[in-house]
C-alpha cells in the first residue's frame, strides 16, 4: 500500500477512483465473489422457503443489527480519518483509523460471540442448508473483516508516522476504500439472511 | 463533514428500520428491507467510497453489482418452490 | 547474468528438459497401450507406464522451479546465492534419487519395491502422484528444505522485492503441503480429503505464486515496465488464487464421504478460480503492449504471453467445465478430467518453465539472446507443442463426451470398456497428435545447439 504511484487522488484531478487502481481491481473481483454467494443463498432459499424462514428465526437478529451499526459507524470514522489527511493532520487520521479499527475489533467480538451461541446449541454447517450459507458466509465475511483491519491498522501506523501528507495519501484512500467495502458487503448480507422471509 | 455525519445518521437510522421490518406483515419485509438496502448500499458506495466524484464506467461499476444483484435477490424471493 | 552464483541454475534446466522428454516417451507409450492393448506388455505395464509419465512431469517441474529460483533469486535480491555448493549437492541428490526411483518403478514390481524401501514402516505409497518410495520423498523434503534455506538467507541478508517474496512463499508451501503426503490415514475419505492438500494446494494454491512470481520476473525483465506497476499486479494475482483456491478445493470433495456443504462451497469458489488465471493473461498481454523497450529476446515474450494464454484456457476454461457439482457428478474421473489436467499442466506450467528457460539459458551461456536462427526454430517449437496440446485437449474432450454419453446417461448405459472401444478414434487421434508433439520437443531441443550469427553477447 506504501507504494504510491503516480493515481491522483480526487482532489488533486478529479474523475478518477480514489486510492490504488490496483486495489480496485481486487474489490471489483471480491464484490463478483460475495455476489455469486448471495445469489446462491437466495436461489438456494427458494427451493426451500419453510426450511430457511424456520431456521432463520434462530437467528440473533439484534446482534446482527448492533454489528450493521458497528460497521457503518466504523466506515464512517474512515471517512473522517480521510478527511484530516487531506488537511496534513497525521495524528488526527492516525487517530480515527486507530478509532475504526476498535468498532472492527467489537464486530468480531459480537460475531463470535454469535457463532458460539449457536455451536454450543449443536448447530454446524451440516445442519442445513441455510446454517451452512449462514456459517459459511458469515466466517468469509469475518474474515474480510480481520483483512480490512489488518491494512486499516498498516495504514494507521504509517500515518501516525508521518507517512502521508496532504498532498500524497494514497494510501490512506486505498485502505479506506476496501474498508468501505468490506461495509459494503455486510450492508447486503445483514437484511438478507437476519431480516428477509 | 457534516454532509458525512448526517449520512452516518441516515444510515444508522436505516438500519433499525431494517431491524423492525422483520415484524411488518409478510408482503411488506422483503421490499421495505431491499429499498432501505439499496439506499444505504448507494449512500455508502457515492460518498465513502466516494464514487460519484469519478468519471466513465468506473464509476458505474459498483452500482451495477448493487442494482443487479438486489434484482435478482428480489427475483428469487418471488420464486415458489410449489 | 549477473550473478556467479546464478549459474547453478543451468545443470536443474538441463535436468529438466532431459526428464521432461522422458515424461512425453512414456505418454506416447501410454497412448499407444490405450488403443493397442498388448503394446510392450508384458515389459511396461499401463500403471507402470502412468506412473512414470506423472512423475517425471512433477519431478521435472519441480527442478524447473528449483533452477528458477536459484537464478531469479540472487538477481532480485542483489547479491550471490548463499551457498551455490549446497544448490549444486542438492541437485545431484535430487537427481540421483530421481533416477533411482524410476528405475525401481520400472524394473521391480511396485508390491516389491513399497516392501524393499520400508513401506510398511510408514505407509505412503499407492496413491497417484504420491506414488514415491519412502527414501524418495524423505529425499525431496530434505532437497526442498535445504534449497529453502539457502534462498531464504539470500533474500534476508539482500533486498526484498514482491517478486522474491513471493517466490519464496511460494516454495516454502510446496514443501509444506507436500508434507501431507506423509499421512496416509485408514479411512479412505480421509486419506483422499489429505491427498488433496498435496495435489489441489499445489497447482491451484501455491505453484500459482511460484508461477506469478516467475512470470513477473522475466516481464519486468523484457518489457522494462515500472517493477512497481508489475508488482501491484501480482499482488492482485495471488490474492484471488488463494481465497479462491484455497476454498475451491471443495470441487474435489462432492461424494467421497464429505459433509455435502462442500458442493456449495466448491462450486462457488472454484468458479471464480479462472479469475486470477484470466487477471494473468491479462497482466501478461498489457505488459508487453506497455513495453519501454524490444528485448532481443523475442521468444521469451512469445513465451510469456502463452503461458497467460494457454493457464486460462487450460486451467480457467477446462477446469471451470467440469467444476460445478452438478456437471462434475457426470464427468468425475472421465476423460473430460484428462483433457484438462493435459492443458491445464502443459499451459500453467510446463509453459512458464519454458518460458523462465528461454529467458535465462541464453544469459547462463553468455549472451542476452540466441541468434535469430536459433530463435526461430524455438518458435516453432512453441506452436508445434502449444498447438498439438490443444488438439490433444480437444480430443479428449470429444472422447470425454462420447464417454459420458454412453456410459452414464443413456437409458442402457454401456459397460466402461465397450464404452472406451466407441471412442477408440479419437486415441488415435490423440496419439498421432503426440507425435507432433514429441517433433515439436525435438526441435526445442535442437534449438539450444543451433549456432547461426552472433548477437551482442551481455
Ligand atoms: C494450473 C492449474 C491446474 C492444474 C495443473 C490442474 C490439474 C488437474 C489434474 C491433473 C486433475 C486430475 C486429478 C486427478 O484426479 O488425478 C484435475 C482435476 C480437476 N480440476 Fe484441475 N487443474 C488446475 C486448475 C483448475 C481450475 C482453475 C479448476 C476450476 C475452475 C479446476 C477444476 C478441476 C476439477 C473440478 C477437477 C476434478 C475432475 C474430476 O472430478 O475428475 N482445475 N486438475
Ligand atoms: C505426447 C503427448 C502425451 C501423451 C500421448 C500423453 C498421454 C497420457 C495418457 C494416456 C495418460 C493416462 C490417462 C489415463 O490414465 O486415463 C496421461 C496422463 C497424464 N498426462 Fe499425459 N500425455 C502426453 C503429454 C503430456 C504432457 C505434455 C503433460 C503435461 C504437461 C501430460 C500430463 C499428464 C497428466 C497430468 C496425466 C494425469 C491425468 C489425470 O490424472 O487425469 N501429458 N497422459
Ligand atoms: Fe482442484
Amino acid at each position: 500500500m506504501n507504494i504510491a504511484i503516480a493515481l491522483p487522488t480526487p482532489q488533486d484531478r478529479p474523475g478518477t477512483l480514489p486510492g490504488d487502481l490496483a486495489m480496485w481491481f481486487f474489490i471489483f473481483a471480491e464484490l463478483l465473489v460475495f455476489g455469486v454467494l448471495f445469489l446462491a443463498y437466495a436461489f438456494a432459499r427458494a427451493r426451500n422457503v419453510e426450511l430457511f424462514d424456520a431456521s432463520q428465526h434462530n437467528l440473533d437478529r439484534l446482534s446482527g443489527a448492533i454489528n450493521t451499526a458497528l460497521l457503518i459507524t466504523s466506515s464512517y470514522f474512515v471517512v473522517r480519518a480521510v478527511d484530516r489527511i487531506r488537511h496534513g493532520a497525521s495524528r488526527a487520521c492516525a487517530a480515527w483509523l486507530a478509532a475504526a479499527m476498535a468498532l472492527g475489533a467489537a464486530f468480531l467480538a459480537l460475531k463470535l460471540v454469535e457463532f458460539g451461541g449457536k455451536f454450543a446449541a449443536g448447530i454446524t454447517m451440516s445442519t442445513n442448508t441455510f446454517f451452512m450459507f449462514y456459517i459459511g458466509l458469515g466466517f468469509f465475511h469475518f474474515m474480510h473483516v480481520v483483512l480490512g483491519m489488518v491494512i486499516l491498522g498498516y495504514v494507521a501506523v504509517k500515518a501516525w508516522q508521518g507517512g502521508y501528507s496532504a498532498a500524497d495519501h494514497t494510501g490512506v484512500e486505498t485502505g479506506a476504500s476496501y474498508w468501505h467495502m468490506v461495509d459494503l458487503v455486510w450492508i447486503v448480507l445483514f437484511p438478507l439472511i437476519y431480516v428477509m422471509h | 463533514m457534516k454532509q458525512a455525519t448526517a449520512l452516518w445518521l441516515l444510515l444508522l437510522a436505516l438500519t433499525a428500520l431494517t431491524t423492525q421490518a422483520s415484524t411488518l406483515a409478510a408482503g411488506m419485509i422483503v421490499p421495505l428491507a431491499l429499498a432501505a438496502t439499496f439506499i444505504k448500499g448507494q449512500v455508502v458506495i457515492d460518498h465513502f467510497m466516494a464514487l460519484r466524484h469519478v468519471a466513465g464506467i468506473l464509476r458505474w461499476l459498483v452500482p451495477a453489482w448493487l442494482m443487479l444483484l438486489l434484482g435478482l435477490i428480489a427475483y428469487a424471493f418471488t420464486l415458489n418452490p410449489n | 547474468m549477473k550473478y556467479q552464483s546464478q549459474a547453478v541454475a543451468k545443470p536443474y534446466f538441463i535436468a529438466a528438459i532431459g526428464l521432461f522428454v522422458g515424461q512425453i516417451l512414456f505418454g506416447l507409450i501410454m497412448g499407444l497401450q490405450y488403443v493397442v492393448g498388448d503394446f510392450l506388455f508384458p515389459a511396461i505395464p499401463f500403471n507402470v507406464a502412468r506412473m512414470v509419465h506423472t512423475n517425471l512431469l512433477i519431478v521435472w517441474l519441480l527442478f524447473g522451479f528449483m533452477g528458477a529460483a536459484y537464478y531469479l533469486i540472487p538477481e532480485e535480491s542483489e547479491r550471490e546465492l548463499y551457498s551455490p555448493k549446497l544448490a549444486l549437492a542438492m541437485f545431484w541428490i535430487f537427481l540421483v534419487a530421481g533416477a533411482l526411483t524410476i528405475v525401481g518403478y520400472l524394473f521391480v514390481p511396485y508390491a516389491k519395491l513399497a516392501e524393499m524401501t520400508g513401506n510398511d514402516l510408514l505407509a505412503t505409497m499407492g496413491r497417484e502422484f504420491l506414488e514415491q518410495p519412502l527414501p524418495t520423498k524423505i529425499g525431496i523434503v530434505i532437497v526442498a528444505l535445504a534449497m529453502l534455506f539457502n534462498l531464504s538467507m539470500t533474500v534476508l541478508k539482500g533486498r526484498k522485492t514482491a517478486i522474491n517474496l513471493v517466490m519464496l512463499l511460494g516454495l516454502w508451501g510446496l514443501a509444506i503441503f507436500f508434507l501431507f503426503s506423509f499421512y496416509n490415514p485408514a479411512n479412505l475419505v480421509k486419506d483422499k480429503f489429505y491427498w488433496w492438500w498435496v495435489v489441489h494446494l499445489w497447482v491451484e494454491g501455491v505453484w500459482e505464486l511460484i508461477m506469478g512470481a516467475m512470470l513477473a520476473f522475466v516481464l519486468v525483465k523484457v518489457t522494462g515496465v515500472d517493477r512497481e506497476v508489475i508488482e501491484k499486479w501480482l499482488y492482485v494475482i495471488i490474492a484471488m488464487a488463494l481465497i479462491t483456491g484455497l476454498v475451491g478445493m471443495g470441487h474435489h470433495y462432492y461424494w467421497i464421504g464429505t459433509p455435502e456443504y462442500w458442493q456449495w462451497w466448491g462450486s462457488v469458489f472454484s468458479a471464480l478460480e479462472p479469475i486470477p488465471f484470466f487477471m494473468m493473461t491479462l497482466f501478461a498481454f498489457n505488459m508487453v503492449n506497455r513495453r519501454r523497450r524490444e528485448h532481443p529476446n523475442k521468444a521469451a515474450v512469445l513465451w510469456a504471453l502463452g503461458t497467460g494464454v494457454m493457464a486460462f484456457l487450460g486451467a480457467g476454461v477446462w477446469g471451470f467445465l467440469h467444476t460445478l457439482a452438478p456437471v462434475n457428478y457426470y464427468t468425475h474421473g472421465s476423460q473430460i478430467t484428462a483433457a484438462h489436467g493435459h492443458m491445464a499442466f502443459y499451459g500453467a506450467y510446463v509453459m512458464v518453465v519454458l518460458t523462465m528457460i528461454s529467458y535465462t539459458m541464453p544469459l547462463l551461456r553468455g549472451r542476452e539472446a540466441n541468434s535469430p536462427k536459433a530463435q526461430v526454430l524455438e518458435m516453432w517449437a512453441f506452436w508445434l507443442m502449444t498447438v498439438s496440446m490443444v488438439f490433444i485437449t480437444l480430443f479428449l474432450t470429444a472422447a470425454g463426451i462420447l464417454q459420458i454419453w454412453l456410459q452414464r446417461m443413456g437409458e442402457t448405459p454401456l459397460g466402461f470398456m465397450a464404452t472406451q472401444d466407441q471412442v477408440a478414434l479419437f486415441y488415435w487421434m490423440r496419439e498421432y497428435t503426440g507425435l507432433v508433439f514429441f517433433t515439436g520437443l525435438m526441435l526445442y531441443i535442437g534449438s539450444f545447439f543451433v549456432k547461426g550469427d552472433k548477437t551482442q553477447a551481455s
